[in-house]
């Protein structure tokens, strides 16, 4: 098992893979791999995605991937 | 004499056309319909307590075992909000091989009836002679003079004919609740499990509501050599399927995930209808004959139309329960108490059986390690915390831990019978679609006690201040 959180500023869907996986800011667990990551379809986020080869990952030190919001930008 | 051999003639060249049932069309793909557990209506709540019964092959006596599992389950009571429920109603999903998937199909087509008329129907009668008598009539030889049809074609029709009212996937589509069975065969090209779903039926343009579930059971009771494999068209590329997104990532990871890898490849290889224009469907029990593959990837990965893991990711699952209801057995062979090699007919049975026990033994054990994996991170990330706090009182951990979820493996297995005879008289029970009465009973009763001595049933029986 891995873990992976995904950074937003505020709070919303995480998709992995296209699949809705729980919301940013919290650690989630995915299986080890190469994986997709988006904010579905409101596309106010930059970049679009992150693809990431996702391993060697624990609960205390998750994968962190980060996602700014446009308005931010 | 003229017209009596042209009613004989007409009788074969029309009994020479039987064709097995063939597999509809699906004429678009659409992820928000078909027989999927996301599409089946359930209350608010209900993954809270998320329940996976896997129930093994192995003819009647696994078929009786997971009866007993679910009667033992009707009557463990407990409140909740102030209404009365049952640990049955609490089952979401039931993966099934062979024996055990008669009780698994039954169950999700007519629910609570299955105790009023499952035992008469199925339980208590001589599945095997009927068939045997079955094989044995005229009738059934001339239809078997076809090529598109075999001998698990007359079983289906059979299962479909006295035990499942001719019910079709629609009918479970249409009862429209919880738990979803999933019915196990083998895809003999690539050795797979192949469920009777329909996002596995999508890659192959086919419509599953189309489908009678005694096909299902047949094919997931389709012992080699005793029938021949089952057949589905493969209609790929006439549906604008679409594959899902992890499929191309997963095919990257050969490296590290070898599994996830063979799961995209296994999926893509349907996807050529001109290469493999037919599937050839064996008994589940050759590539998992506990039906526990597919609960462990759903629990392992994000990836399967039913994961598990997405919910736990939501918050949606506080505890998870997998029941494991195996009726593997032990039989008694002598071998060892003679210098002579044994015979042609034992070797092959061996060879037949033992790598099927052992994979089934390394699949229990992978769904425990990987639970007990689960805990052990949990467990290091409140150490760590603990440590932080002694060493320096005012440090916050960076991030708060994954969702909780507590985890409960439960087998119930011939040998956790602690009686020696007892054990050896379950053990050594025949696999076949007969068993005398007593026996039948016997393991009724015995699948309570089993899982009634699983000190992890107990502990969710306390959590949820269950009787």
């Amino acid at each position: 098992m891995e873990y992976v959180i995904v950074k937003y500023s505020y709070a919303r869907n995480v998709f992995v893979d296209g699949q809705c996986n729980g919301e940013t800011n919290q650690v989630l667990r995915v299986e080890e791999g190469t994986h997709r990551f988006d904010l579905g379809d409101n596309r106010d986020y930059s970049p679009a995605f992150h693809k990431s080869k996702v391993k060697n990952t624990t609960q205390i030190k998750p994968m962190v991937i980060m996602f700014s919001s446009m308005k931010e930008l | 004499m003229k017209q009596l051999i042209f009613i004989v003639c007409i009788i074969v060249l029309l009994c020479g056309c039987a064709h097995y049932s063939e597999n509809p069309r699906l004429n678009e793909y659409n992820k928000a319909k078909g027989y999927r557990f996301d599409t089946l209506a359930a209350p608010t709540d209900a993954d809270r307590v998320f329940v996976i019964l896997a129930f093994s092959g192995g003819g009647t006596r696994a078929a009786a075992l997971s009866y007993g599992v679910l009667e033992t389950l009707r009557d463990t009571r407990f409140v909740s909000q102030g209404m009365e429920y049952s640990l049955l109603d609490e089952v979401d999903v039931i993966s099934s091989v062979s024996g055990g998937s008669f009780t698994a199909a039954y169950y999700a087509l007519f629910r609570e009836d299955i105790f009023k008329s499952y035992e008469e129907r199925f339980l208590y009668r001589n599945i095997q002679g009927e068939l045997k008598r079955l094989a044995m009539m005229p009738t059934s030889w001339l239809k078997l003079i076809s090529r598109k049809y075999s001998r698990i074609d007359l079983a289906a029709d059979f299962y479909d004919r006295e035990i499942f009212e001719g019910k079709r996937f629609e009918d479970l589509i249409r009862n429209n609740q919880r738990p979803m069975a999933i019915i196990n065969a083998t895809d003999l090209s690539t050795g797979t499990p192949f469920t009777f779903t329909q996002a596995q039926f999508d890659p192959i343009c086919s419509d599953l509501s189309g489908v009678a579930v005694s096909s299902a059971v047949a094919a997931s009771s389709c012992f080699p050599v005793a029938f021949a494999p089952m057949t589905l068209n493969n209609y790929a590329g006439s549906c604008r399927y679409r594959e899902p997104d992890w499929v191309d990532l997963a095919v990257e990871d050969l490296q590290f995930n070898a599994p996830r890898y063979a799961r995209g490849r296994a999926l893509q290889s349907y996807n050529d209808a001109s290469g493999r224009p037919y599937l050839h469907l064996l008994d589940g029990g050759v590539a998992d004959n506990i039906g526990l593959r597919g609960p462990l990837a759903s629990i392992r990965s994000n990836d399967p139309d039913l994961s598990v893991l997405r919910r736990i990711n939501k918050g949606a699952v506080d505890h998870l329960v997998v029941i494991i209801v195996d009726a593997k057995t032990k039989q008694d062979d002598d071998i060892d108490d003679r210098p002579s090699p044994p015979g042609l007919k034992t070797v092959l049975t061996k060879i037949a059986t033992v790598p099927l026990d052992n994979y089934s033994f390394d699949t229990v054990q992978a769904l425990r390690d990987e639970f007990k994996r689960w805990e052990t991170e949990s467990r290091h990330y409140e150490d760590c915390k603990e440590t932080l706090k002694s060493e320096c009182a005012d440090a916050e951990m960076p991030f708060d831990p994954p969702r909780e979820v507590k985890l409960y493996p439960v087998y119930v297995g011939f040998d956790q019978i602690s009686d020696t005879k007892k054990r050896h008289y379950f053990q050594t029970m025949k696999t076949s679609f007969y068993l005398p009465d007593q026996q039948v009973t016997d393991l009724r009763k015995i699948a309570g006690t089993l899982l009634d001595q699983s000190d992890e049933f107990q502990q969710l029986k306390t959590e949820l201040n269950a009787n």
